[in-house]
């Protein structure tokens, strides 16, 4: 077994380089053929099948002026990026007795049988599934790895991805075959975040978006003199609060629905978005932790982070947040009530935050809300999900295949997965070529209406702009992170200081990094 | 032919009970006994004795100690709120009146719930935008504006309300059941000597219910020691950490953390204090009971 893995996938390996050789062919004839070409010559298309043991490489290329070279193929400039033959995986000849085993969180359980059923059909394969909810799923799952069970998908947020290579509990996606092809099509901006200490790609795209997802109400903006108005920073937003809040429009309980939630996806990823879009460090190695995981923010004036606690704090003493968000572990409570419409601005879980806000049956102002776009300030940080490959798999080639199955491509070769959830819950994918697919704008209009064209290009720029800590590849973020929440909500709570908060978490990140990195 | 004795009979009845016991509860127990006396860290692959140092560190860690000062108040809070409601509920459910087997079922819906639906309904009660209750208020003239009450300085008087709603049905059939025990002509003599209602309620209800209130008392406090859904759902521990009872605090040290060595002498220490009060308990009835001996 371990032979036959090696075999084939060194069979891929020689296939790519067979392509890669045969490209580089192409472009120097092409380079050569340009020189000597006539201008006036018609287009033509020339293609060339390599085979290679276990895999087949289909190379095509468009020739746009006639030219005559020597070399293993015609081509010419521009040089277009080849094509494998997909799948390159055969279904099982016998529906294996051994099944998969696909670990998950569990949103939207519909979604993930249907394409389990998929899978299975497609493949011949047999898979299950295990759900666990709440917020303690890292643990869970890390609970897992430590007793040895063996699974072969697991989802992921990045930070965790990037402990459980470490620790050795998953292969990193540099593993799967074709991984290069799967690169070539990603976001540059979801490709870096995803990407480890080593570079190494930490797992393939579930879902892809950016939190906390600032939206505005345009019936209380309309209400307040302020039709239109959209804040190009934090700053002009905290200003347009204040305003808001002395035109007192009818119907308004208060200016602004924070994300100040009591859970590391709340308070603490509120801050490094925050910090990142003003301090315009999106992988917040010069504001917060530097590129040696070393704490460099402190409680002191001009610091970003001391900056935006203080001006939360302010927010806070000058009644101008909803409170109750402040008294709640997740985003249930924030999100509801700015639902209700009475609210100027909102700051909801991920940019499907505004999905839901948009639907009828959740939301009073559906059809009446805007995504802020990013103008001078990134706003968001990535909120992502990662299906990740655990090393203790039931079988490499099998546990791959699903791997690549769901957060790439299908047996036919389509974005199966992340079409579903692109259309279905406008959850974002690494795939700039499945959000712009007119079968999913058409669904996305369907709800948007005529703030589709607007919201795609928009949320697109929150992707391409978003933070992407770097610090998450440190285990230092692990603990920190549960830590900070407290001293956050205690600032908020007017329990203590903004100095004093930002001191002491300074100094739980000092003494982490002694016992990580020191 | 096996000659099956009462003895045997019991071995293999409870045999089961023993392994399914041993597995879920005193095994990990042990090894979370054992987890406590370490320093654990999978980063850096640490499986350290350390001793009683992270029993310590507990000492200093100003999370634990505000945690537990929340805790005892949580505690002393539902424990005398659930016996408040479980004793007068039980006192009406005794009389006879038409419906009195509705009401019983009625009653002990709240049990029936989960503690996570308790806590949910909790929060869309109080909820300081769109809250049941402040809509009521609001509708009534008593209020001006939505309160916050999951933000306000009471909030784990309201945790403990909303507790205490939820587990008072259990007491309130135990005390129930001590009551339909009263012979009806201890309360009528008591009635004619012209005894007042709180009289007879010391004299001659209480004795028979004591055991019931007591026992109820005990569930109470080991339960709400040992919540953390009610919090988690609730408020998060929050305004700032002002809910956040040490089941919570050790909840997200151990899971979220992954600290399993300071999570676990954390918890044993909860474990340590609840003995202790539960000691506290036995100590007082038995005490009650050589004096009424005397």
């Amino acid at each position: 077994m371990v032979e036959n893995k090696i075999s084939r996938r060194k069979a891929i390996s020689t296939a790519g380089k067979v392509a890669i050789g045969v490209v580089v062919a192409g472009v120097v004839a092409g380079a050569g053929g340009y020189l000597v070409g006539s201008a006036a010559a018609p287009v033509r298309t020339v293609e060339r099948t390599v085979t290679a043991p276990g895999a087949t490489v289909t190379v095509e290329k468009t020739v746009e002026r006639t030219v005559t070279v020597t070399g293993p193929v015609t081509v010419t400039t521009p040089p277009t990026t080849p094509t494998i033959a997909w799948p390159p995986w055969k279904p099982e000849p016998v529906k294996p007795a051994v099944p998969l085993k696909w670990v998950h969180w569990g949103y939207r359980p519909d979604i993930i049988t249907e394409n389990i059923e998929i899978f299975m059909r497609q493949n011949n394969e047999n898979l299950e599934q295990e759900q666990i909810t709440g917020p303690d799923y890292q643990g869970m799952v890390e609970t897992k790895f430590l007793a040895g069970e063996k699974f072969d998908m697991v989802y992921g947020n990045a930070f965790m991805a990037f402990r459980w290579i470490e620790l050795g509990f998953t292969n990193s996606a540099e593993e799967l075959p074709h991984i290069e092809w799967v690169k070539a099509e990603m976001f540059e901006s979801v490709k870096r975040a995803y990407s480890d200490k080593q570079g190494r790609l930490a797992g393939l795209t579930y879902f892809v978006s950016a939190t906390p997802a600032l939206i505005a109400n345009d019936e209380l903006l309309e209400k307040a003199g302020m039709a239109g108005e959209l804040p190009r920073s934090h700053a002009e937003l905290y200003d347009m609060l204040r305003k808001i809040k002395q035109r007192a429009p009818e119907g308004m309980i208060k200016p602004f629905v924070p994300h100040w939630f009591n859970a590391f996806w709340g308070t603490v990823w509120s801050l490094l978005a925050e910090v990142a879009g003003r301090a315009k460090d999106p992988d917040l190695t010069k504001s917060m932790f530097g590129k040696d995981f070393a704490p460099t923010f402190d409680a002191a004036p001009g610091d970003t982070v001391y900056e935006t606690v203080s001006d939360w704090r302010k927010l806070v003493d000058e009644d101008l947040v909803e409170r109750a968000v402040i008294s709640a572990s997740s985003d249930t409570v924030g999100t509801e009530a700015f639902w209700t419409g009475s609210y100027a601005f909102g700051r909801l879980n991920g940019l499907y935050g505004y999905w839901n806000t948009m639907d009828p049956a959740k939301s009073r102002i559906a059809g009446k809300a805007t995504l802020v776009p990013v103008v001078e300030e990134a706003l968001g940080v990535i909120d992502t999900g990662l299906y990740c490959w655990p090393k203790n798999n039931h079988d490499f080639d099998r546990s791959a295949r699903l791997i690549l199955w769901f957060g790439y491509k299908d047996n036919e070769g389509k974005h199966t997965s992340a079409y579903k959830w692109a259309k279905e819950e406008f959850l974002h994918t690494a795939y700039p070529a499945v959000l712009r697919d007119p079968d999913v704008q058409r669904a996305w209009e369907a709800r948007l209406g005529p703030k589709t064209k607007e919201t795609a290009e928009r949320s697109e720029k929150w992707l391409e702009t978003m933070a992407a800590p770097w610090i998450w590849r440190s285990p230092l973020y692990g603990e920190w992170m549960v830590k900070a929440p407290d001293l956050m909500a205690k600032c908020l709570a007017q329990e203590i200081s903004p100095r004093e908060a930002v001191s002491e978490m300074r100094k739980i990140a000092d003494e982490l990094w002694k016992k990580y990195h020191g | 032919m096996v000659r099956w004795t009462d003895t045997k009979v019991a071995i293999v009845l409870l045999t089961p009970l023993f392994i399914l016991n041993f597995g879920l509860s005193i095994y990990p127990m042990a090894y979370s006994l054992y987890l406590s006396f370490h320093d654990i860290n999978l980063f850096l692959n640490k499986f350290e004795p350390v001793g009683g140092l992270q029993y310590l560190k507990l000492f200093s860690d100003k999370s634990y100690v505000e945690a537990t000062m929340v805790t005892i108040r949580f505690v002393i809070d539902s424990t005398i709120m659930v016996l408040v409601l479980s004793i007068s509920i039980a006192l009406l459910l005794n009389r006879a009146f038409t419906g009195q087997s509705i009401m019983r079922v009625i009653v002990i819906m709240p049990w029936a719930l989960s503690e996570f639906a308790t806590a949910t309904a909790g929060r869309y009660l109080f909820n300081g935008s769109y809250g049941f209750v402040n809509a009521i208020l609001y509708r009534l003239g008593l209020i001006e504006r939505y309160i916050d009450f999951l933000g306000s300085p009471y909030v784990v008087e309201l945790l403990a309300f909303m507790y205490a709603w939820h587990l008072a049905p259990l007491g309130i059939f135990f005390i129930l059941a001590g009551l339909q025990t009263i012979p009806e002509d201890l309360n009528k003599q008591a009635k004619i000597d012209g005894a007042s209602f709180f009289t007879r309620f010391r004299v001659v209800t209480l004795p028979f219910i004591r055991y019931a209130v007591i026992m109820t008392g005990i569930i109470a406090t080991i339960e709400s020691a040992r919540t953390a859904d009610m919090i988690i759902v609730m408020t998060g521990g929050g305004p700032g950490t002002s809910s956040q009872t040490i089941t919570f605090y050790i909840y997200k040290v151990f899971f979220r953390g992954l600290d399993l060595g300071y999570g676990a002498a954390g918890s044993w220490l909860l474990m340590v204090g609840l003995i202790i009060a539960i000691t506290s308990y036995f100590i007082v009835i038995s005490k009650r009971r050589r004096v009424m001996q005397y």
